[in-house]
């Protein structure tokens, strides 16, 4: 465990490091330097080049930029809100998408492991349909039209809900957005989950199990719903990845003020520095919860702990 | 089955704490309803006044700031926090008295000195503000334009406070418009004091600025999607103030926002674009006219090609303008065929100075032959066959550019665009820098005058690189002379751009807002840069 | 494997193999779990349906732009906005041109057709606000799609087939460098690459390619090289090494044609999801650029009116459910048929 645990966190640095490097070297061939814009003598971008330390080498100006990263201080924003620090615009941004996320990733497993449970359980005709249909939906259909369809009729028709996040109803405004973005994670976990189930059924433990009189709510709880649940933690971290990028258009049809919003109105108006910064929030992200990931699944599953590879 | 059971109630804490997470203790949402909720197409770039450069932020500063002389919801020009103004005999000074008793909403007194701030802090370089162009060229404030260059020190601004309740402008050239032009959120006071205290975080939340207008920030932050403003007690007029308090709603998709208005969560949204189509009809729809015009900038220096006359008027001549607004955007533009838009500028006898809106069809009008007729003459000149230009075009109205593009390069044989599509920033960088071939420009009317409209080309300062001699004595003169005799000049002025084909007018605009039953009052002032919203209203259903 | 072995072969034990006898050896293999599979994939119902639906997809793709008679950017702006209509069913009521529009002062019924006396035309999918038909335009769209796709999984295929397999199949340190980079270069989330990539490149085909290229060899390599561990000692497999057959014919004839089911089942899933991401990206603004045509920048316009024109988005719309569910029914079909 210690031993794998500690190659996960060196390997999780060093893509950190690299991502760093991938945008410190960006970041020097981006066009919108703090001074490209004002009308500055030579003088004075002289000064303020040796102000932000552009006049030492190459290697110290990196080290420097990791430094400041780490410490979370971004820079500042260059088009969509000129000089604000990019920090002051995360603070309240990034706690929103990480419960919109969250929530979309926990509600939309919760749905889509009961449908891949039941539709594998009961070989149930209307079952089997409900489920091709919402898996194949799922799957099809990217989510700013889930979101356009719950709009239209649960916002606009059936006047349900709010259509925009409003911050008087955090709660109530994020349902759409929410049910929007995780019907995609509904969708690959059900089938997930479905195939799992099924592999878990046809085997010899769960025959034994059976043959032994066991009924079979109990092989359901004990056999199957376990052993078949472990391994959707490993595809978890790969619907994380779609729902961050789910969160860009979300965010903004809905108007909440996410991260995702934000890195959406920023490529909009090419702000490299703002896109910058939250590319590292978002590799930061997903690095952390990949890893949190890993070390769950390496907790429940010993044969992980004890030294072989999750495949 | 039992273990079912157990499974699901598994189910039911996993979506209840789900939504735990989504944040609970949602408030009560009745003051919503007493409440105005306006739909805004994008979160303000900054709220600072003196920084603001575009419509989508002057539009939310307008309820927290206060100006000089402002427009009334029936568009006339009345003082607002200036009782009255008196213009020396030059009409090089200018004189304004402030009403008494003015406050700041943090209880201090609102003094000449935080007009003089304001006037002295939107020209400071460090600023670094992008409408210093108001004061250097639009009026020309005494030592603007030196203090711009660096020549000067800021503190020389022509701007005085020889006591509390008079401020001094002094101005180089008589400006017949100031007051108008003052109307404009950038010129609202700042207070000094407390500005400095805030240094570089001034107006970035509502802890940092101060409010001199109808309502008090309550809720912002830099990018914010929802912006919420109470009545502010300390506002000279605030008898008249009848709301409790405004949100601001950032809908950033318009389908959204129609849906948000039709579901009775958003009370004033403006539309545009195809989408207006699903207004027609609807009494809620009120038009605004306003000086926001779609205009065709050419580049004079660019490109050898444009240098030419012909090849110029043939571009002019081969764009179906009507073609286009009837077909594609359908509602919300006009075709223009003259650089001022009509029912913008009154002569002095009382006439629309573009009442005749046919009157250069010579140069502008749709005639594909006569196009096909200069085209050639202008590549015969030129000894070329055929031409590549750089089109460029902000992001949101490039299927104009498509058209445009398809309509040119169908009548002009030869003819190659490549449609540039930028993001607003850019587009502007590019127009101002003078990097482009063709750039589709849209411009509102800074103050409402014909020279608004002419800034465009003016020499040094202009966006396309059209230097006429006589064309800029004019502009200079138009400082210097009054009535009958100026509006020639101005006609003079319009004749000379059109007759050199110095741009092509495209499409003037005209803005449509939904306003819910109930909600009155509001009004868009006549050049469509700010709205009006001192005079807003909503009754309860 | 313990090595318990007592006796090492030395090289006088073993005689190459002539050439003819490694040929029949391998290529019996092949076909006959090849024909095997191909007798189940056709057996299951979904799975045929899938590849019916993927081959009419694909032949509209090459036709569909030239039926209609109009080319998918051309203008007419006189025709701007017609509703679909259809010669046949126009006479029942129904596709006759007419569309309802719910506009905020109550529904209104058009016919642009009737309104602007056009008698002769029928716009099968209708036409968009620039007045070009959206027949052309969603085939074109589905050809672009469609070339992005194949073209972004056809080099995914080359690097991550070949990194997968070298990596698994020597093993050893090589297997670890390489799992490592992996390991590393895919904890980018896709995102983020993209977004990268296109602040530098223009935006178009080709840096949308590279973009999905990136992003997709990954998980290629990691079934290769799964696939190859797997293969790697099967029997045959250590019969041609014992044969005497080099690394090259190894891989070449005895491994690739093995993993080969794999290898397409997971293309039939790549190129969906590449579609997918592209009209992401078009709805983000980091797609095709303006005026270019994709299922992409369909769905991206269509969206944009659909609360004024629905049918402006549906046939990109249906083609994308289309072409998804089609891929995953052959995807699921062949997994099934390599499994039994």
């Amino acid at each position: 465990m210690g031993r794998y645990l500690r190659k996960r966190i060196l390997i999780s640095v060093s893509i950190l490091f690299l991502i760093l490097l991938i945008l410190f070297l960006l970041l020097q061939f981006m066009p919108g330097s703090p001074f490209n814009d004002a009308k500055l003598s030579e003088e004075q971008v002289e000064a303020l080049r040796k102000q932000y330390g552009l006049d030492q080498p190459v290697i110290v100006q990196f080290f420097k930029y990791v430094g400041n990263m780490l410490r979370g201080d971004f820079g500042v924003s260059y088009s969509i809100s000129p000089n604000t620090p990019i920090t002051t615009l995360l603070v309240n941004r990034f706690p929103i998408t990480l419960k919109i996320g969250f929530a979309s990733l926990i509600f939309g497993t919760v749905a889509g492991v009961t449908l891949g449970l039941v539709t594998a359980f009961f070989r149930n005709r209307f079952v089997k349909i409900l489920y091709s249909l919402f898996t194949m939906l799922g799957i099809a259909i990217p989510s700013y039209l889930f979101a356009m369809f719950f709009s239209w009729f649960i916002g606009y028709k059936a006047e349900l809900l709010p259509l925009l996040y409003d911050f008087r109803s955090p709660f109530v405004s994020t349902v759409m957005p929410v049910a929007a973005l995780s019907f995609s994670v509904t969708a690959v976990i059900a089938r997930f989950t479905k195939s799992e189930a099924e592999d878990v059924m046809k085997s010899d433990y769960v025959m034994l199990a059976r043959c032994s009189g066991l009924g079979s709510g109990s092989i359901m709880v004990k056999y199957i719903l376990r052993n078949s649940l472990i391994p959707v933690i490993t595809v978890m971290a790969g619907l994380l990845v779609g729902l961050l990028t789910g969160s860009l258009v979300i965010e903004k049809m809905f108007s909440i003020p996410g991260i995702g919003g934000l890195l959406t109105t920023a490529i909009e108006s090419n702000d490299y520095s703002v896109v910058l910064a939250l590319s590292f929030v978002y590799s930061a992200l997903y690095i952390v919860v990949m890893l949190i990931l890993d070390l769950v699944y390496c907790v429940v599953d010993p044969r992980v702990r004890l030294g072989g590879k999750p495949e | 089955m039992k273990r079912i059971k157990r499974y699901l109630c598994f189910c039911m804490l996993f979506v209840f704490l789900a939504s735990m997470l989504g944040g609970c203790g949602d408030n009560s949402t009745d003051n919503k309803l007493t409440e105005l909720n306006i739909g805004i197409g994008s979160s303000p770039v900054t709220i600072d006044p003196q920084l603001i450069s575009d419509t989508g932020s002057a539009q939310v500063a307008v309820f927290f700031t206060s100006t000089l002389y402002a427009y009334n919801e029936r568009r006339e020009l009345v003082p607002e926090l200036a009782e009255s103004c008196d213009v020396s005999d030059d009409g090089l000074t200018v004189t304004y008295h402030l009403k008494k008793g003015l406050r700041w909403s943090n209880g201090d007194p609102l003094t000449s000195d935080d007009f003089a701030f304001a006037f002295k802090r939107l020209i400071d370089p460090a600023t670094k503000s992008n409408s210093v162009y108001l004061i250097t060229d639009c009026c020309r404030i005494l030592n603007a334009y030196e203090i711009n260059t660096g020549e000067m020190s800021v503190s020389e601004l022509g701007v005085y406070a020889p006591d509390d309740l008079t401020f001094v402008v002094k101005l180089e050239l008589p400006c017949p418009y100031l007051n108008s032009l003052f109307t404009m959120t950038n010129f609202s006071p700042c207070p000094r004091e407390f500005c400095n205290s805030c240094g570089s975080s001034y107006a970035t939340s509502p802890d940092t600025v101060l409010s001199c207008g109808p309502y008090i920030l309550d809720r912002y932050e830099p990018l914010a999607t929802q912006i919420h403003l109470v009545r502010n007690p300390d506002y000279f007029n605030a008898d008249q103030i009848e709301l409790p308090g405004v949100t601001l709603q950032v809908a950033a998709d318009p389908q959204q926002a129609m849906m948000c208005y039709s579901s009775d969560q958003l009370d004033i949204i403006s539309v545009s674009g195809e989408l207006a189509e699903l207004a027609q009809g609807d009494d809620h729809m009120s038009e605004f006219s306003v000086a926001a015009v779609l205009t065709l900038e050419i580049n004079h220096l660019s490109n050898t090609a444009l240098k030419n006359r012909n090849i110029r008027l043939a571009i002019a001549k081969s764009i179906d303008r009507e073609s286009i607004t009837r077909n594609v955007s359908r509602f919300g533009y006009y075709p223009m065929t003259r650089v001022i838009p009509p029912d913008y500028y009154t002569e002095t006898d009382g006439t629309d100075f573009a009442r005749d809106q046919t009157l250069y069809d010579e140069y502008m009008q749709y005639e594909p032959e006569k196009a096909a007729e200069y085209w050639a003459k202008g590549l015969n000149e030129l000894g070329v066959s055929s031409i590549h230009l750089d089109y460029v075009v902000n992001n949101a109205q490039t299927k104009y550019a498509e058209a445009i593009k398809a309509q040119l390069e169908t009548n002009l044989n030869g003819l190659e665009l490549e449609i540039i599509p930028l993001p607003a920033k850019e587009w502007i960088s590019r127009l101002s820098g003078r990097d482009y071939d063709l750039i589709q420009s849209s411009w509102v009317a800074d103050y409402a005058d014909p020279t608004a409209l002419f800034q465009g080309s003016l020499g040094d300062g202009s966006t396309n690189h059209y230097f006429d001699r006589d064309f800029l004595d004019m502009y200079d003169k138009s400082f210097l002379t009054y009535g009958e005799e100026r509006n020639l000049l101005l006609h003079k002025m319009e004749d000379k751009l059109m007759t050199d084909v110095a741009m092509i007018p495209l499409f003037g605009a005209e803005y449509n807002y939904l306003i819910a039953d109930g909600v009155t009052g509001f009004q868009v002032n006549p050049t469509g840069t700010e709205p009006v919203i001192t005079g807003l209203r909503k009754e309860l259903k | 494997m313990t090595d318990t072995a007592v006796y090492t072969p030395t090289e006088q034990d073993f005689v190459p193999a002539p050439p003819e006898l490694k040929e029949t050896a391998s290529s019996e293999a092949v076909t006959g779990s090849k024909n095997d599979m191909r007798k189940r994939f056709f057996a299951q119902k979904s799975a045929v349906a899938g590849v019916v639906i993927l081959a009419l997809l694909v032949l509209l793709a090459i036709v569909g732009p030239y039926i209609s008679g109009h080319s998918y950017d051309e203008q007419t702006l006189k025709h701007a906005n017609l509703a679909p209509r259809v010669p046949g069913l126009s006479a029942a009521g129904i596709l006759d041109g007419s569309e309802t529009m719910n506009k905020t002062g109550g529904s209104e019924t058009v016919n642009l057709y009737e309104d602007l006396e056009i008698t002769d035309e029928y716009y099968l999918f209708g036409t968009d606000s620039l007045g070009r038909d959206l027949f052309s335009r969603a085939f074109m769209g589905l050809r672009i799609s469609l070339i992005i796709a194949a073209a972004a999984t056809v080099i995914n295929l080359l690097i991550g087939m070949n990194f997968g397999i070298i990596s698994g199949y020597f093993g050893g340190m090589t297997d670890i460098l390489m799992q490592r980079f992996i390991d590393v270069v895919g904890s980018i989330p896709t995102l983020v690459v993209v977004t990268l990539l296109m602040l530098v490149l223009k935006p178009g085909m080709g840096s949308i390619i590279i973009a999905l290229m990136l992003s997709g060899w990954i998980e290629m390599s990691h079934i290769s090289r799964a696939e190859v561990l797997k293969v790697k000692e099967l029997e045959y497999v250590q019969a041609a090494r014992t044969l005497g057959a080099g690394h090259r014919h190894i891989i070449f004839r005895e491994i690739v044609p093995n993993i080969t089911g794999k290898l397409i089942t997971q293309i039939m899933l790549s190129i969906p999801s590449a579609v997918f991401l592209e009209a992401f990206l078009s709805f983000v603004g980091l797609g095709m650029p303006a005026g270019s045509c994709s299922l992409g920048t369909l769905l991206t316009d269509g969206f944009q009116n659909v609360l004024l024109h629905p049918y402006k988005l549906l046939p990109a719309a249906i083609i994308m459910v289309l072409l998804m569910v089609s891929c995953h029914l052959v995807a699921e079909g062949l997994k099934k048929a390599s499994e039994q």
